[in-house]
């Protein structure tokens, strides 16, 4: 049983603007290197800590990893069988060429109709909690066979999918080998299984910048040193960027314009989530222009601009959005650094996968 | 079989608190819930309360609980007692790397934070 005390009066109108206050204020006395009273700037070791790599990704006990399973679900992943009409892959979108994206604004379906919102990355999802922009899904098992069965994307039925692989019998080999306990393995739950196993083996090669936190000082160039100081304290993007994933995985309104999405609030059934988006990485940012939710933005100039004030104030705007104020030099800088999250080119895109006959 | 509303669960404005809280206290702050580990007994109440300058969304998924605070404004208390013994996780729906790792024990067990 629950209950819920209503309140007597709502601060949350009183302290969040209480809250940017104090926070610009020391903000703004850090950037000036004059701050008395707040908190010291973390030096260069403290903050290049933060953004130490692991060193595997994580697996779950109820999926743990194995090669037969991760080299199935890569076959899976980059099949066009997966789709009502066998002409699209989970691939055809997340295009590890691209970043694992595929460089439009919007994602489109198979019949060239824009759907709503932009694609994203997979990168790093093994250290995620919650998938899709508005987090709907609460593991990569639940999320792998969704976009298969949701009409405007693969569209295939889940049952005439199953039917489909269970004829081919590189599949049933393949499934036997990676679910050996199994009596019947080709199920829904070892399709997203295999297929959420090899999308935690998606982990960035190693960048510049991860070089240069690990040690090696000459990995990167002087202005994109500057561009991480000014990454971590003017310019503010860790408040929700800083970590080694370059997300924390939160929700926040960023006070883009409305264009009849809300985001996280109906998944939560929470209004004050209305607007919110998940944080997306930053990770090979430079490769995966156009850029938010729904692929407004062509330039990574024009993110900055938007952070530098051009967005909109409402109630549901993250506390953590204050206007930032650049020099044409310091964005240079700070761009400079996002390029150093780049994947080297020699080490872009994967073998794709011989796939069952 | 998942048991809605599992808990004793309420929300109320710290301000108003004056008196003594027999309740383990978890601070949320910076996105983060400190301590971000506690053991309880059985029937013992965690209040959690927002000492940040953002909204949150207390949420707990488990086979004994499943619970959603709504929006949790800056400066209110949720209060979860729990009734059943198991590890819990509380999170947030808004800042889902928020964890709050609950260990119910039995009555009679030790426990602290």
């Amino acid at each position: 049983m629950a209950s819920r005390i209503s309140l007597p009066a709502r601060l949350s109108t009183v302290l969040p603007i209480l809250g940017l206050a104090v926070v610009a204020a020391a903000s703004a006395a850090l950037g000036w290197g004059l701050a008395s009273g707040v908190q010291p700037e973390p030096s260069l070791a403290e903050l290049k800590q933060r953004y130490v790599r692991p060193a595997a990704p994580p697996f779950p006990a109820d999926n743990s990893y194995t090669p037969a399973k991760a080299e199935l679900g890569k076959q899976l992943f980059f099949d066009p069988r997966l789709s009502g009409n066998n002409d699209i892959s989970c691939a055809g979108c997340h295009n590890p060429d691209l970043a694992w994206e595929d460089g439009r604004p919007v994602a489109q379906s198979p019949t060239g109709e824009p759907r709503r919102r932009h694609t994203p990355t997979l990168w790093n999802l093994a250290w995620a909690r919650t998938f899709f922009w508005d987090g709907r899904s609460p593991s990569l098992e639940d999320q792998a066979t969704r976009p298969v069965i949701t009409q405007g994307e693969m569209n295939q039925p889940m049952d005439s999918l199953l039917d489909e692989l269970r004829a081919i019998p590189g599949y049933r080999n393949g499934f036997a080998d990676a679910f050996p306990r199994a009596d019947k393995p080709i199920t829904e739950a070892n399709m997203a299984k295999a297929i959420a196993t090899y999308e935690r083996t998606i982990v960035q090669p190693i960048t510049p910048f991860d070089a240069w936190v690990a040690g090696d000082r000459d990995a990167i160039p002087a202005d994109a040193k500057r561009g991480f100081r000014l990454f971590n304290g003017k310019a503010q993007c860790a408040n929700c960027h800083g970590s080694w994933r370059f997300t924390r995985g939160a929700y926040h309104d960023i006070g883009l314009k409305n264009q009849g999405d809300l985001g996280r609030g109906p998944v939560l059934d929470v209004a004050a989530a209305n607007n919110a988006f998940k944080t997306p990485t930053l990770r090979d940012i430079t490769r995966r222009a156009p850029y938010m939710h729904d692929g407004r933005f062509k330039t990574l100039e024009e993110v900055i601009q938007h952070y530098e004030g051009r967005f909109v104030r409402r109630d549901t705007l993250s506390a953590d959005m204050q206007a930032i104020d650049l020099t044409p030099a310091e964005t240079d800088q700070l761009i400079a650094f996002l390029k150093t999250l780049e994947t080297p080119e020699a080490l872009q895109g994967v073998t794709r996968p011989e796939l069952p006959e | 079989m998942t048991r809605i509303w599992g808990a004793l669960a309420a929300v109320v404005l710290l301000a108003a608190c004056g008196g003594e809280d027999a309740a383990v206290q978890v601070s949320q702050k910076n996105k983060s819930f400190n301590p971000n580990q506690v053991k309880i007994a059985v029937g013992e109440t965690i209040a959690l309360s927002n000492d940040d300058k953002r909204t949150h969304n207390i949420r707990v998924f488990h086979p004994e609980m499943n619970f959603n605070s709504g929006s949790q404004d800056p400066g209110e208390v949720v209060r979860l007692t729990f009734d059943a013994p198991g590890t819990y996780y509380v999170t947030c729906g808004i800042h889902p790397q928020m964890e709050l790792k609950v260990t119910v024990t039995e009555k009679g067990s030790p426990s602290g934070s």
